[in-house]
């Protein structure tokens, strides 16, 4: 159980960090410089915040209120900082073994070959960090970490320092680490696709303010506000006037190029709203096919990004105005693309379905 | 890169530092009295004992203003490392010794040129701090086991006279047979020169010490306290001095030994303690 | 990179080794740089060779290496050498590790007064010390009241060699805490050692090539000392007479001991840097 409500004063910004979190693996996600790595190593204890209240395994570590400051040595934490930070002097196994002091030799010998093993180290004691690869690297970090058995493990841009094909194949690593050692495990990371993948929670960061703290589907599907709905890919966000609900409980989006029908949420709605739709979300058909009249939007591919497996297409509504800014971003698979021919036809229709239609009250 | 026009630069570079180098090859060693800027001309070195400081210093000036355009070059030091550096190359003009026996040596080793004539004359006087810490009254105190002396080594003139006026005493029954070995054995270091040896005792670190009576200059004279010692018993330093073999200014060194032999000479002496030789 | 069993180690060039190009040696722009270089070493090296030549041809060299004068020394600078060695790594070492790790008001001040002793001139140093320690000095009444008199003693050679060497370990050693990066520090403490455990374990480590270092310049700069001695300490054979005053004192009385002295002290010195020089790369391997 991790328990974090923190204030600090940073250069540039107020930091205000609060969520709480049990033996779960939470991401901290937001653009760099955000104040992610400052609150995790506030949780270390490595960073003292100016308030607040940390606490791991319902013990306070720190709690300004009543001056409790347990010093990092005795908070019990795992950390494994960015590049790993392994002692270059010592070897695999002494590395890993480090923490393990005051435990009888014997002992501490049959914990750190059991975390090699499981980390599938084994046969690697001897060797020196500068000798392994990146992922062996982290792997050993890892082992450090977790034989002293702490509370919490706290990671830092764990994956940021490899390449594509290593951050896949230790992104599962990770996963299979968290599922046998369940113990609350805060991971930072800048990179979306890996906060979904690995983040059973997430706590998005943006100047020093946490936006939000949810699932990672309730932070994907429904972004908090329009800031964390950016951070997340979620690009459309357009203001739309709200018109009464009609008759078959959808309600009448209406922004200043079209208009849209989404489901009417509960409660009452304001008069102003911020219409979020996800790229991937926005299915593309043939401009003069048939389809469902509800949200179906003619449209012109004003601008598109090839990627390989995905388009990034940039739409304007019609009537299309060349000279404005596109209205809506569509993420298209590649063989769609291709099966529709949109690299000559221009034209299509945007269809966006009412489900995939988030509300956000008028900034 | 940094070789293009490579052969010129590094030519250049070159030309500049043996430039340099011929820039400080000229220059000997510069006394440690401050001078106005010296006029271009000659100059003549003369390598003296550390007690002839002030006294040469002063004739210094009279030289220089009765040979326009020439330069006196002092390097004071203990006469022994003094004949050490001439024998070894140095470039003196003249060496004044403090004791016959260096600059016999000195003749042994063939750096002298002609015959050295002696030009002064000092005595030994017992020297103390002005507090006088070793409560030192007598020369007979000077055995008292735990006093802290200095002295120079035996081949500097002032520690071979000094040991010589020990074994005299020690000739004594007053003083008793052990006499000499007492008092070294109170030396707790041989200093460089007779100046250093004043040094020590007047900042106090030595309890006292054996210098020339001439070392006891004006200024030096308040920080310390005299103890005379018996004249039937003192030693008489006797002073040589001489032109040395390859001279560069064999004129000069001549005039300069004129100098210092005549009656100006004489009396600048005598005016820093010196006794006169006639 | 050693990869998984079976694969072959690839070689890393050292830094900085250089690579012909071309076959055939030297280059045209090689031939320069080793005529210019050659300028410097042969300054240094041949009076060193002067040195030894002299010596050897003096003959007699038995009779020198055991007299006394030479032996009295050779004991002497060893000594006061090692033991100004240790005083420095003691007491320095606490110094650089602040200097190193902290920021505090003065930290500037500090920094620059402990590279003074190292720029004065020894004879600066050696009046410093008389007007500190002497009898009539700073401390000198209050030191002279528990029967204590510095000057004149062996502890004297100590303090004038501390004085103007222990800032090169000093310095040496605050470099190489610097150096260590201090996310390793921060896990060790993660990892619940001490900060004193920390520093023992990790940092001293990581900085030991730089100390060693450190300790190496400061020995040999305390066994060639002798401004600050003579004025201080004073020059008694056995007491206070080191090797470099022996030599000073023979070039008056006996030029071969002089010849001896100062070929024993370069051997000497060179047998122990190149040890150093050798330790260092079978042990001390560069670390990441």
């Amino acid at each position: 159980m991790l328990e974090v409500a923190i204030r600090k004063r940073l250069r540039e910004f107020q930091l205000a960090a609060a969520f709480s979190a049990g033996n779960e693996l939470v991401v901290f996600f937001g653009p760099s410089g955000a104040g992610k790595t400052v609150t995790l190593r506030c949780i270390a204890g490595l960073l003292r915040p100016d308030a607040g209240y940390i606490a791991l395994a319902g013990q306070a570590v720190f709690d300004a209120a009543h001056g409790i400051d347990v010093p990092v040595q005795r908070r019990r934490v795992g950390y494994v900082p960015q590049h790993y930070g392994l002692f270059p002097h010592l070897t695999v196994a002494e590395n890993v073994a480090y923490g393990l002091r005051g435990v009888p030799r014997a002992e501490a010998r049959a914990r750190v070959a059991a975390m090699l093993a499981r980390l599938e180290l084994t046969g690697l004691e001897r060797r020196r960090p500068r000798e392994l690869s990146g992922g062996q690297q982290q792997r050993v970090a890892l082992a450090r970490a977790l034989v002293t058995r702490p509370q919490v493990l706290l990671l830092d841009e764990p994956l940021s320092a490899l390449d594509a094909g290593l951050r896949a194949r230790l992104r599962r690593d990770l996963l299979q680490v968290h599922r046998q050692i369940r113990i609350p495990t805060v991971l930072v990371s800048h990179d979306l696709a890996e906060a979904y993948m690995l983040g059973e929670r997430i706590v998005v960061f943006d100047r020093g303010q946490v936006l939000q703290v949810g699932s990672r589907e309730e932070v994907w599907y429904r972004p908090a506000s329009a800031r964390v709905a950016r951070l997340v890919g979620a690009t459309n966000v357009l203001p739309a006037d709200v018109a009464p609900e009609g008759p078959d409980g959808l309600v009448t989006l209406r922004t200043p190029r079209f208009a849209l029908h989404a489901r009417a949420p509960a409660g009452p709605l304001p008069p102003r709203v911020e219409v979020v739709v996800r790229p991937e979300a926005i299915r593309v058909e043939r401009a003069e096919a048939p389809g469902a009249p509800s949200n179906r939007l003619p449209a012109r591919i004003v601008d598109e990004i090839a990627t390989g497996a995905y388009y990034t297409l940039y739409c304007q509504v019609e009537p299309a105005q060349p000279a404005a800014p596109p209205d809506l971003e569509v993420l298209v698979p590649a063989p769609h693309y291709v099966a529709l021919d949109l690299a000559h036809t221009r034209a299509c229709a945007l269809v966006i379905p009412p489900e995939a239609i988030h509300l956000l009250p008028a900034a | 890169m940094l070789w293009a026009g490579g052969r010129r630069r590094a030519a250049l570079l070159g030309l500049l530092v043996a430039l340099l180098v011929l820039a400080l090859a000229r220059g000997a060693p510069r006394p440690a009295v401050a001078e106005p800027l010296a006029a271009q001309g000659v100059e003549l070195n003369v390598f003296a004992a550390a007690s002839l400081t002030d006294a040469f210093n002063e004739l210094g000036g009279v030289f220089e203003s009765q040979q326009p355009g020439v330069r006196v070059v002092f390097n004071y030091g203990p006469s022994s490392g003094l004949r050490t550096q001439i024998e070894q190359g140095a470039p003196a003009d003249v060496f004044a010794s403090a004791d016959e026996a260096q600059m016999r040596l000195a003749q042994q080793n063939g750096v002298i040129a002609g015959e050295p004539r002696v030009f002064a004359r000092n005595e030994l006087v017992l020297i103390t701090p002005h507090d006088n810490p070793g409560g030192i009254a007598t020369l007979a105190d000077l055995a008292r086991p735990g006093l802290r002396l200095v002295t120079t080594g035996p081949q500097v003139p002032i520690g071979a006279y000094t040991r010589q006026l020990l074994q005299t005493l020690s000739a004594d029954p007053a003083y008793g047979a052990d006499f000499a070995e007492r008092v070294l054995a109170n030396v707790r270091s041989e200093e460089n020169d007779v100046r250093a040896v004043v040094a020590k005792v007047a900042l106090g670190e030595a309890d006292g010490g054996i210098v020339y009576s001439s070392d006891v200059t004006p200024r030096v004279a308040s920080e310390v306290r005299q103890i005379a010692i018996p004249p039937e018993v003192n030693i008489i330093a006797t002073y040589p001095i001489a032109v040395v073999r390859g001279a560069r200014q064999p004129e000069l060194a001549e005039r300069w030994i004129a100098l210092v032999l005549s009656d100006t000479g004489q009396q600048a002496l005598a005016r820093w303690g010196f006794r006169p030789v006639n | 990179m050693v990869g998984p069993e079976g694969m072959r180690v690839v070689a890393v060039p050292r830094e900085g080794a250089a690579e012909w190009t071309r076959p055939g040696w030297p280059r045209p722009g090689l031939t320069l740089l080793l005529a210019y270089s050659a300028v410097l070493l042969l300054f240094l090296l041949v009076p060193l060779g002067a040195v030894l030549w002299r010596a050897l041809s003096a003959g007699d060299l038995g009779r020198y290496l055991t007299s006394p004068i030479v032996v009295d020394a050779l004991r002497l600078s060893l000594l006061t050498t090692l033991l100004t060695l240790v005083v420095a790594v003691v007491l320095g070492t606490p110094i650089a590790y602040l200097l190193a790790r902290y920021q505090f008001p003065g930290r500037a001040l500090i920094d620059t007064a402990l590279d003074l002793p190292m720029v004065l001139p020894p004879a600066v140093a050696g009046v410093a010390l008389l007007l500190t320690f002497g009898r009539r000095g700073l401390l000198g009444p209050t030191l002279s009241a528990f029967g204590i008199e510095i000057s004149f003693t062996t502890a004297a050679v100590v303090l004038a060699q501390l004085f103007v060497a222990a800032p090169f370990y000093v310095k040496a050693a605050q470099a190489g805490f610097a150096a260590v990066d201090r996310e390793l520090e921060h896990v060790s403490a993660s990892l619940g050692v001490s900060a004193l455990g920390t520093f023992w374990r990790v940092t001293l480590p990581l900085a030991l090539p730089a100390l060693l270092g450190g300790a190496v310049m400061t020995w040999a700069r305390a066994l060639g000392e002798f401004g600050a001695t003579i004025l201080f300490a004073g020059n008694f054979q056995g007491r206070t007479q080191t090797m470099p005053l022996a030599i000073y004192v023979a070039m008056e009385r006996d030029l071969g001991a002089a010849l001896v002295l100062a070929s024993i002290l370069v051997v000497a010195s060179f047998l122990v840097l190149l040890g150093f020089k050798l330790l260092a790369r079978a042990r001390l391997a560069p670390v990441a």
